[in-house]
């Protein structure tokens, strides 16, 4: 580099950096870095280290964390425990389910939602707003609400099942494992077509109307224009927020603690609430960090798909 | 006002070299066009002239000074940007007086500039828009205007007409050499459209490939080429070329197009035997009674003019690299162009004579490209 | 454009308005259930509409709970978090969009993957550190731990957004003699102002949402809590006055419910734009 050679103008009122003028074409590239730095400490100290922190902690016979004082030994116990117990297995199990659901029936909620408000008609701003409104409730808030709806003796729900005869006694959404099930779904779906429905709305209107237009002149209807043009095009939307609905339920935890706590019997307890209970609830962190080890693998591995797309677009 | 001097300078990206041994010399007044096809490095060169690219190597110099280690706001230079780059958020007083504003003029000396700068550019009723609520033109004109007020040693024009319609263009390319005229301050002007560049240059720089190919006034360029890129890139529609070995005749030197010998420039006399490239424009040939006997391939009526096409002999094709040709698009590499301005009617596949004025035809050496004798 | 069937047309309103009721139900449900007298809650049937709205339950939660408190945390978490987040990432995103750094693109890839992890796992190493540090209990512990999510996912937005403008607006700015720092505030903030109004929003609300940070670094006393870690805690008692957590329940989704119907525009547009790349 040929910094040390070129004399430099600097300004007197500068302070630390005053003999380097940034502007300068040759400095320009320093001026980035120092944005730059702020950040990158900013994350070293509070995602990196705790990361790497947390791979230590899942290493460790601890039950409460400290960092400082002397470390236990390494070992692999917490793993052995993480691969030989039934716990695991029926955490992804559960995971897998709920995401299952969740992730088919919002997409198909939030496309249906889009394809709604996409059609031109008067008031569709304020229809688009509606749509997408339970976005902003915030997940806790929804829960409650929820969790009211669906109480055994005086919720909503029930008294409609009942009512309509579909059930000729009030399903226990708190005690019965299937139930409770259903219920942590309902919430999820609710808090999670809206996003799902933004976007795939932005899909949507990205696509030329001269598609349509064309494909109308060839003759096609309704259900053709569906299949062949709005389909294909949707396709890598849809893929996108699926993969980020799967994300979200893999890490969500206030809607199924406050709901229904990791049960009946860990009905509804997925890795998320593994990690925490056996970390805040049972005092073994050291089990809870593998866990938590486990889950941040699996989402590496789901959100590859997503970053090698976004990756394709950073340059 | 000021000189403008390029030494040495190169820039590198890597190991990819996109600008090499740019030297240039630029007189205080002196309206100066970097012209050539895209990617041909023109904008890089005004760039780093206005310290928004570092240098690899050499030195730039405005006024005598070197500036090559300077940020853009010291170097007391103004730019115009393709797209205009008004700030968006600020009316066009406040876009105007802003480099006034940071050299730290008081507000009533700005206001007294701003006003006078959008007085000649009649942007007065306009001063306290936003750019968004002007027309093309006008943000145009607002960005001279935030060149013009600074009363810079040089200004830089980054292809400014590129976003106006034909119309606009042409009637602003004469609003701005006058303007250039006036203030007499030193402008250099990117662009890759040829035309902008004989009409408004003092100087013509002309670029490919991050080279300077030649460098001259649209006299020098459009008679005296110096290789066959500039020969093609220059005029509209560009140079013909074809290939021919130089025989020596009853009457000096001669070479065949087609079947049919023609006359050649007496120093080609020299070059007896060899193969060479012959380059004439398409307005100096001439339709005639004798002579090479061409078929019509395509007729291109413009009104006042037409473009006559015709293949080139198969003998006679070059079998150059097209990239050494102008990327003169309106033709492909077989074909020669005849522009004629008369009453005759020309149809598909009628078979012409054409002359060769001797004066008219170039030479270039087929090794360097270069022109020969 | 086609004239629809004015058969067509009824059908349509007619889906949009039982979509939009169904999906809304539940918000509408909340305000009912908060105005009802707590003897209706276990009427037969359920009364759709408070004939008789009860408007000093909103008092007897105030008089109750230390909620004026939990809102006043919730704020002060949201404001920090968002001034603090958004402060960083706005150079960070400035530097990876305007300047080919080294390692640029990797860090680029570390902040798209870190906007992906589990929080649930990141809450025991930080709690260990929190604890070292005497940060536990205290709203700070809150606020750094929120920002390992915002950090990220604010920067990837704003980056998106900047790189939707002319780099020409800086250079100019530069020739025109403004200094890089002053060509960020004077020019690319401005310009910026509606990526930043949605970055910030998105923010806060992720902020105000927060559940799990708070439950887990506020356990102490219940002066230092959240809003939603009030309303989940008004839930775990053995009678529940389903009156009283709804009416805590609007109170806490009001604000961003108001921030949302404002500027979904800004918000759904930054989204699209963030996360579709």
């Amino acid at each position: 580099m040929t910094d040390t050679t070129t004399p430099h103008r600097g300004r007197s009122s500068g302070g630390l950096f005053a003999t380097i003028d940034f502007s300068a074409p040759r400095h320009r590239a320093k001026f980035g870095y120092l944005l730059l730095a702020p950040a990158v400490l900013l994350m070293a100290v509070i995602i990196v280290y705790p990361i790497l922190l947390s791979v230590s902690i899942s290493m460790q016979d601890v039950r409460i964390a400290r960092i400082g004082d002397g470390a236990e030994p390494w070992t692999l116990e917490n793993y052995q425990w993480l691969f030989g117990s039934g716990e695991t297995w029926h955490a992804l199990w559960v995971t897998f389910k709920l995401v299952a659901v969740v992730g088919g029936l919002s997409v198909i909620i939030g496309f249906a939602t889009a394809m709604l408000v996409n059609q031109k008609f008067r008031g569709r701003a304020a229809a688009r707003l509606f749509v997408a409104l339970p976005w902003a409730v915030p997940e806790v808030v929804a829960t409650v609400i929820w969790a009211w709806m669906l109480d055994s003796s005086f919720g909503l729900v029930n008294w409609l099942l009942m009512r309509s005869g579909m059930v000729s006694e009030p399903i226990a959404f708190g005690s019965d494992p299937n139930a409770a099930f259903a219920a942590v779904c309902f919430v999820m779906i609710w808090k999670g077509y809206p996003l799902m429905s933004i976007m795939l709305l932005a899909g949507l209107q990205s696509i030329p109307e001269e598609q349509y237009q064309a494909a109308k002149v060839d003759g096609a209807g309704v259900w053709q224009r569906f299949w062949y043009i709005t389909l294909p095009n949707m396709l890598p939307v849809v893929g996108v927020t699926l993969v980020m609905t799967t994300l979200w339920v893999f890490r969500d935890f206030a809607i199924i603690h406050v709901l229904t706590q990791g049960g009946p019997l860990g009905a509804t307890t997925t890795l998320s609430i593994l990690t925490y209970e056996q970390s805040f609830e049972f005092f073994r962190m050291g089990q809870g960090a593998a866990v938590g080890v486990l889950t941040m693998v699996l989402c590496a591995v789901i959100s590859r798909a997503l970053v090698g797309r976004m990756a394709k677009s950073v340059h | 006002m000021a000189t403008v001097q390029f030494d040495q300078i190169k820039k590198s990206y890597g190991a990819v070299e996109a600008i090499r041994d740019f030297n240039l010399d630029i007189a205080d007044g002196e309206f100066c066009v970097f012209v050539g096809p895209s990617g041909c490095g023109k904008s890089t060169a005004l760039k780093m002239l206005a310290g928004l690219e570092a240098t690899t190597g050499g030195t730039i110099s405005i006024g005598g000074r070197d500036v090559t280690e300077l940020g853009p706001g010291k170097r007391d230079i103004a730019m115009v940007f393709q797209n205009y780059a008004l700030y968006p958020h600020m009316s066009v007083r406040k876009n105007i007086g802003f480099g006034l504003k940071m050299q730290g003029m008081a507000a009533r000396d700005i206001n007294t500039r701003v006003e006078e700068a959008a007085r000649v550019l009649e942007l007065t009723p306009y001063l306290d828009r936003k750019p968004r609520a002007l027309s093309g033109g006008q943000r145009q004109r607002v960005a001279l205007g935030r060149a013009i007020v600074r009363e810079p040693k040089a200004f830089l024009m980054d292809e400014p007409l590129s976003n106006l319609d034909a119309k606009l263009r042409v009637q602003t390319r004469s609003e701005i050499v006058k303007l250039q005229k006036r203030l007499g301050v030193t402008t250099i002007y990117v662009t890759h459209d040829q035309t902008e560049a004989l009409t408004m240059a003092d100087k013509i720089v002309v670029m490919k490939g991050g080279e300077i190919q030649q460098v001259g006034s649209a006299e020098d360029l459009f008679h005296t080429p110096n290789n066959i890129f500039v020969a093609g890139f220059i005029g509209s529609p560009g140079m013909n070329f074809f290939h021919g070995t130089v025989a020596t005749g009853a009457d000096g030197p001669v070479t065949r197009f087609g079947e049919t010998k023609i006359a050649l420039p007496a120093k080609c006399a020299a070059m007896a035997g060899r193969d060479m490239i012959f380059g004439i424009r398409p307005e100096h040939l001439r339709v005639a009674e004798s002579g090479p006997s061409v078929g019509l391939t395509l007729v291109e009526n413009l009104g006042t003019e037409k473009i006559l096409h015709f293949h080139t002999p198969g003998q006679n094709m070059l079998e150059l690299d097209r990239t050494a040709l102008a990327n003169d698009e309106e033709r492909d590499a077989q074909s020669m162009l005849i522009r004629v301005i008369d009453d005759r009617r020309y149809r598909d596949g009628e078979t012409l004579n054409l002359s060769f004025p001797v004066d008219k035809i170039h030479v270039f050496d087929p090794d360097t490209n270069e022109v020969a004798g | 454009m086609q004239k629809r069937h004015p058969l067509g047309t009824f059908a349509l309103y007619a889906t949009v308005i039982v979509t939009c009721a169904l999906l809304l139900f539940p918000i509408y449900w909340m305000v009912v259930t908060a105005l009802q007298p707590s003897s209706n809650l276990r009427a037969y049937p359920p009364q759709f509409w408070p004939t008789d709205p009860q408007w000093n339950v909103f008092a007897d939660l105030l008089a109750k709970h230390p909620f004026m408190l939990w809102f006043s945390n919730t704020i002060l978490i949201a404001f920090a978090t968002m001034t603090i987040s958004l402060a960083v990432s706005i150079l960070a995103a400035y530097a990876l969009s305007r300047f080919r750094l080294r390692g640029g693109q990797g860090l680029g890839l570390f902040i798209l993957t870190s906007k992906m992890l589990p929080a649930t796992l990141l809450i025991i190493p930080l709690f260990a550190i929190f604890r070292s540090t005497g940060l536990v209990g205290s709203l700070w512990s809150v606020v750094i731990a929120q920002a390992t999510l915002i950090v990220p996912f604010c920067t990837w937005m704003l980056k998106g957004y900047f790189d939707t403008m002319p780099p020409e607006l800086e250079q100019a700015a530069l020739v025109d003699g403004c200094s890089p720092l002053g060509t960020i505030w004077r020019i690319v903030l401005p310009v910026a102002a509606p990526g930043l109004a949605a970055t910030a929003l998105y923010a806060f609300v992720v902020s105000w949402s927060d559940f799990l940070f708070g439950r887990t670094f506020l356990t102490t006393t219940d002066e230092s809590w959240t809003l939603q870690m009030g309303i989940a805690s008004l839930k775990g008692e053995f009678v529940t006055e389903w009156n009283v957590i709804m009416a805590g329940s609007i109170m806490a989704s009001i604000p961003i419910i108001i921030v949302y119907l404002f500027l979904e525009r800004f918000l759904v547009g930054g989204l699209a734009a963030g996360s579709e790349k």
